[in-house]
Formats: C-alpha cells, structure tokens, sequence
C-alpha cells in the first residue's frame, strides 16, 4: 500500500511539472533582465575607490550573477504563505503533522517531490498562476497523515 | 603548571573565535551602520540625563517607561547604559559597544547551551557552530546596533540556557526582568512561563514557589497597567495573524530575502546565509527524533512561541521584533551542522562556505551598508549638530518632515539635560500623554515643518531633508542662500541649509548673494 502512494504520487508529480511549465512565463536563469543590469550597475558603484577594481571584477562575473539569481529562486517557493495561501492554509496542520511522521523509507520520494519542482521552478522560473509542481508534495503530506494512523 | 593547564589547543581555538567576533563587531562600530539613527540616540541621550539629573528628558524623575516620542518604551536598557556612559562616555561607540559585548555573550550562552544539549559531542564541532553563530547576518546586525532589543535577547539567552538547567526560579525571574528590557518581551515572557507550565506539567504549589520572586519583579508593571502608557503598543489578533506567523518560519524569507524596513535590514543579504537552509533541515529532523526530551521540547517551546509578538504586531516580517527567533533557530542549526560534520565529505566543504560568507557578508554589510543605507540610518545630522553648535547666534529651523532631528542634536553636542529640561519645561501627565511629539524650540534651535512662506521672511537657516529639496530656480526666487549640502555617494542631497535674506525679499533678491559649502 505504502510502495503504490509513493508510485501514485511521482506519477502524478510528471503531468504537474508539465502544467507548471506550460503556465509559466519562461525567464531562462542565464538571460540577465533590465532590472539585474541596474542592480549590477549600482552595485559596482557602491564599492570605495580602492575596492573599485576588485568590485567590478566580482560583481561582473557572470557565475556570482547566477548564484544569487539560483538563490532567489530555489527560495521563493519555499514560502509557507504562497503554498499555503488564502484556502489552501487547511491543508497546512495535516501538512505539519505528515511532517512529523516522515520516516526514514520516506525521504526517497520527499527528495524525488521536492527536488523536480524546485529545479524546474530555479531555471524556468516562477512566474505563474500557482505552484502546481508542489501540490503532489502538499496533498502526499496530507495523505500520510491519515493513512499512518 | 597552571598556565600548561590553561593554554590548550581547546582554549585558544575558543579564544581565537571569541577575538574574531571582537574584531567583526567592532571594527568601525562608530561608523558603520552610516549614522546614528535616533532610537539609538534616544536610549542613549535619556541614559545621560538620568546620570546626570536622574530625571528623563522630559523631566521624570526615574522613569518606569521612557516615553521617549511617544512609544514608552521599557527602560531597563536606559538604566543598563548608565554606568557604561559614565565610565566611557556619551558616544556612539559607547551604546553600540555594549551592544556587541552583550552578543559575544550570548554565543558563549549558545556554546554552553549545546554544551548541555550534546555533552559527549566533540567539542571542536561546538565551536564551530559558535563561530556561524558570531558569522550570521542577523547576530552581525543586531550586535552592531545601540537598540534595546539586543539586550532584552540576551536576557532571553540567559533565562532559555537557565530553563535547559532547570533552575526555574533563576530563569523566571530573567524573564520577568526582560520584559523591562523591550515591548515584544512583555508579551513573550509571561506566554513562555504559562505555556511551560502547561507542556511540562508542574504542581502548581511548585510552580508558584518558582514563580515569586518574578512576580515580585512585575510589581512596577502592575501600578503602570492602569496607565495609556502601557498599552501604546498593544496588539490585537487579526485575521493576517497566521499568515504573518508562517512568514518567520518560510525559507523564503530567512534565507533569502531581507526585512522589508530598509533600516533593519543589511542590504542584499537575508537574515541568515543560504547554506544554513540544510543544516536547519538536519537539525529539525534531529529535533522531531528526539522530541520526547526535556531540552529538546524546550527549544520547540521557545521556538514556536518567539515570534509570537512580531506576529501579532501587524507588521510585515519585522524581524528586530522576532529577534528572539534567533536563539532556537542558532541552537536547531548547530545540531545540524554537527550532524554534518559527521560525514567526512561535508566536513572539507565549511573550508569554502566559511570563507564565502565572509565574503557575502564583507560585500553586504561593509560595502554596501555605508553607502546604500545612509539616509535610513539619518546620515549628516552629526555634523549638520556639530554646525548648529558652531553657530549659536543663528537661529535654525530643520524641517521635521523625515528625521527625529531633536534628539541627535541633543546627542552629538552632548546637551546638558538640566538645561533642556528647564528649556522644554516639565512634562506633566507624564504617563497619560501619549502623543508623538517631534517639534519644539530649545537653544537655537526650532524643530518643525517648514512654512517656506512665512519662515523667509525672518533671518535664519533653514535645513530641509532630501524629501524636501529645492531647485537652484526656486531657490533663487526665494533670496535663499544656499550654505551646506551634505550629500550621499551619488551626490545627491541628504541635507541642504538656506540662510534666508528677508532685506532682499523686498527689493527682488537684487544683490549678489555668495555661498560657501560644508564639507
């Protein structure tokens, strides 16, 4: 029973990702927006005089520019009060109870659930309607909390 | 022999973090936050005139909450300062030095803490965890600011450590002593008392007995209670109260973003580095296995209580508010730093976190904090003070429009109280006048709005903020000489002073006019 949710719950994750997708509007991580130049521009500017070159140096990689940008996203959907928000907020004590009944068989399919979502989310990134992706997550949470007992 | 037993490798590793959280938190104290921002000056000014007049600067004598401009705030940190002031003096260092001394503590608070918690742990790991303690964005920031809330954290550290030792009548007593110490902890100490009673299910004869002399302590507090001065900052339960509660515990928001209020934020840094996200995950899972426990019921307890005040005070992610939040947070993210350590892999890789957080942090907080936050931390009015003073036959009037501008003069020129006091006049009502009140005259000085109109028509200097500037066309129209700028690093203007020329006014400004810069 235990082995057939989990597989239940991945097989739905796929066709979740794929409406993540298609809902939203793409901003590929590598292409660096009009706002991302001007908070570069004014970051350089901030650097004293003898830390100019040093600055310009660090904050004009590319690869520090993608961290902080991979950063923002793995981040933002991790946020109680978008996944849980004006409804769905009752789903959030099941959500905190499955917490707690983790086991350690568990921790495949919790990394598997987490894991996809939060990639697609970090390089296609996040705007869109809802967090479709994370729903499997949320109601396998849920789930777990009815079925240990 | 003795020194063979004092010098180890153990006690210099020790010492070697306690001199680098020196260093990290005093290095350009005075200096960095850019300015001194007039909460700061406020608890500082009011602990001088209580050393020199035992009276506040609205003349009460020792004062049960300092009315400050109008929040009454608790006063134990006030009567904190005044020995420190005394000795080191009136200065910026002064009040946020103490500050940073009073965090150190509160690592080596944690350090014993974990101690206590892990008593067979290599002790090595433990100081490595007090060390990300001392590193972390929101220990940094607060142990480097002169607010009230710091000490009140450390009150809260002391009586967390003393209820992991069980010594409940010490620890409720800090308690009731902390909620002297800054408005959230009056609303969280009597719940952390309460709800302890109720999870750890004491006799209540017991209970009591643990409870006098903290009640003893409250006695103050019960002849304010009947006061409008206790209830300023009172609190209501709304219905964004759950999802203002979630937003303390969101990855989202400890992890990546900063506190809405510019102010109390380190700019393009959250409150703790990113990494810290998976030693937190490790250290819940450690917490949720070994939930049966006392200590680790106790930092659940503390854990899911502190944030409680900052919930219910409809702000937005107010993080100084939920400063408490640290304390657990430190201790579940220590448990999972030292759960992985155990793997030999993740242990090579703290030598390229560490020092890129110092790099993250150095980035943040000593590039671009002095410059990016200058006019939220009132940049210039310490020398816009120091030119008032240079200048006592000028009348000035600063435009009240942004600053609390009364208070940093009062600071920076080290204004005798006594004399304030007889200027200002004593505040009758004291506890029942709670308006917010930021103009006056004293000196030569007059705090107001600016009425453009009829305030040329006088002799004197005006002095506007940035959220009030004037065109070089308008300033013309008016007769205004222009007399100092100061400017933030783009050149644009923090503060300008105009010196007015009523004589020219009648005659349609027709004479030369010169002007000479502040630099």
């Amino acid at each position: 029973m235990k082995l057939n949710l989990n597989i239940f719950f991945l097989l739905i994750l796929t066709p979740c990702l794929f409406w993540q997708y298609k809902t939203t509007k793409i901003q590929p991580i590598w292409i660096q927006t009009p706002a991302e130049y001007d908070l570069q521009y004014h970051n350089i500017n901030l650097y004293p005089r003898p830390l100019l070159r040093i600055g310009n140096q660090l904050e004009n990689k590319k690869y520090f520019q993608l961290f902080f940008k991979s950063l923002d996203r793995f981040f933002y959907p991790l946020n109680f009060n978008l996944l849980f928000s004006n409804w769905h907020l009752i789903f959030l004590p099941l959500f905190l109870f499955g917490l707690f009944k983790i086991k350690k068989n568990d921790l495949i399919t919790l990394f598997i659930l987490l894991f996809f979502p939060l990639l697609l989310v970090n390089i296609i990134g996040y705007i869109n309607q809802a967090m479709y992706a994370f729903y499997p997550l949320i109601i396998w949470f849920n789930l777990k909390c009815f079925l240990k007992k | 022999m003795f020194f063979k037993k004092i010098i180890t490798k153990f006690n210099l590793f020790f010492l070697l973090i306690i001199l680098s959280a020196l260093f990290l938190y005093f290095y350009h104290l005075s200096s960095n936050p850019p300015g001194f921002y007039s909460d700061e000056a406020v608890v500082a000014y009011n602990a001088y005139s209580i050393l020199k007049t035992g009276r506040d600067e609205y003349g009460q004598l020792f004062p049960i909450l300092f009315r400050f401009f109008g929040s009454y705030t608790p006063g134990l940190f006030v009567y904190f300062l005044v020995p420190f002031i005394k000795i080191f003096g009136l200065s910026v260092l002064t009040v946020r030095g103490v500050n940073a001394f009073l965090m150190i503590l509160t690592g080596i608070i944690l350090y014993l803490f974990l101690r206590k918690l892990l008593p067979q742990q290599n002790k090595y790991y433990l100081l490595l965890s007090l060390f990300c303690y001392y590193l972390t964005p929101w220990t940094i920031f607060n142990a480097r600011l002169g607010y009230e809330v710091t000490f009140a954290y450390f009150l809260f550290c002391l009586a967390a450590y003393l209820l992991s030792q069980k010594k409940l009548s010490w620890a409720f007593t800090i308690l009731s002593l902390s909620t002297y110490a800054a408005h959230p902890y009056r609303y969280l100490s009597p719940l952390i008392i309460l709800i302890y009673f109720f999870t750890f299910r004491f006799k209540l004869k017991d209970f009591i007995r643990y409870l006098i002399p903290a009640f003893f302590i409250q006695i103050p507090h019960f002849i304010m209670i009947f006061t409008p001065a206790f209830w300023v900052k009172s609190s209501y339960l709304t219905v964004s109260f759950i999802h203002q509660y979630l937003t303390f515990f969101s990855p989202s928001n400890i992890f990546s973003q900063e506190d809405i209020d510019p102010q109390r934020s380190i700019p393009q840094i959250a409150i703790f580095y990113f990494w810290q996200f998976f030693p937190l995950i490790f250290g819940t899972i450690k917490i949720i296995k070994n939930r049966h426990l006392y200590i680790y019921q106790l930092i659940i307890l503390l854990l899911l209580l502190s944030p409680l005040p900052a919930a219910f005070a409809n702000a937005n992610y107010a993080t100084q508010r939920a400063l408490a939040m640290l304390f657990p947070y430190s201790i579940i993210m220590s448990l999972g730093i030292i759960e992985l350590l155990h793997y030999r892999r993740i242990k090579y890789l703290f030598l390229v976190i560490i020092p890129f957080s110092v790099l993250l942090l150095w980035r943040s907080y000593f590039v671009f904090l002095p410059k990016d936050r200058m006019f939220q931390w009132y940049s210039g009015l310490k020398e816009i003070s120091a030119f008032v003073e240079q200048h006592p036959s000028w009348h000035f009037i600063i435009d009240d429009s942004y600053h609390i501008p009364h208070i940093e003069y009062l600071f920076f020129t080290k204004y005798s109280p006594q004399k304030y006091q007889q200027e200002k006049g004593i505040l009758k009502n004291y506890y029942s006048d709670t308006l917010f009140v930021n103009s006056g005259i004293f000196s030569n000085l007059e705090i107001k709005r600016i009425d453009k109109l009829n305030d040329i028509k006088k002799k004197q200097v005006l002095i506007y903020s940035s959220f009030r500037t004037f065109t070089s066309a308008q300033v013309a129209a008016d007769c205004l000489d222009k007399i100092f700028e100061f400017d933030d690093y783009k050149g644009n203007a923090l503060f300008q002073g105009f010196m007015t020329n009523p004589e020219l006014i009648k005659n349609n400004c027709k004479s030369e006019s010169g002007s000479k810069m502040l630099k």
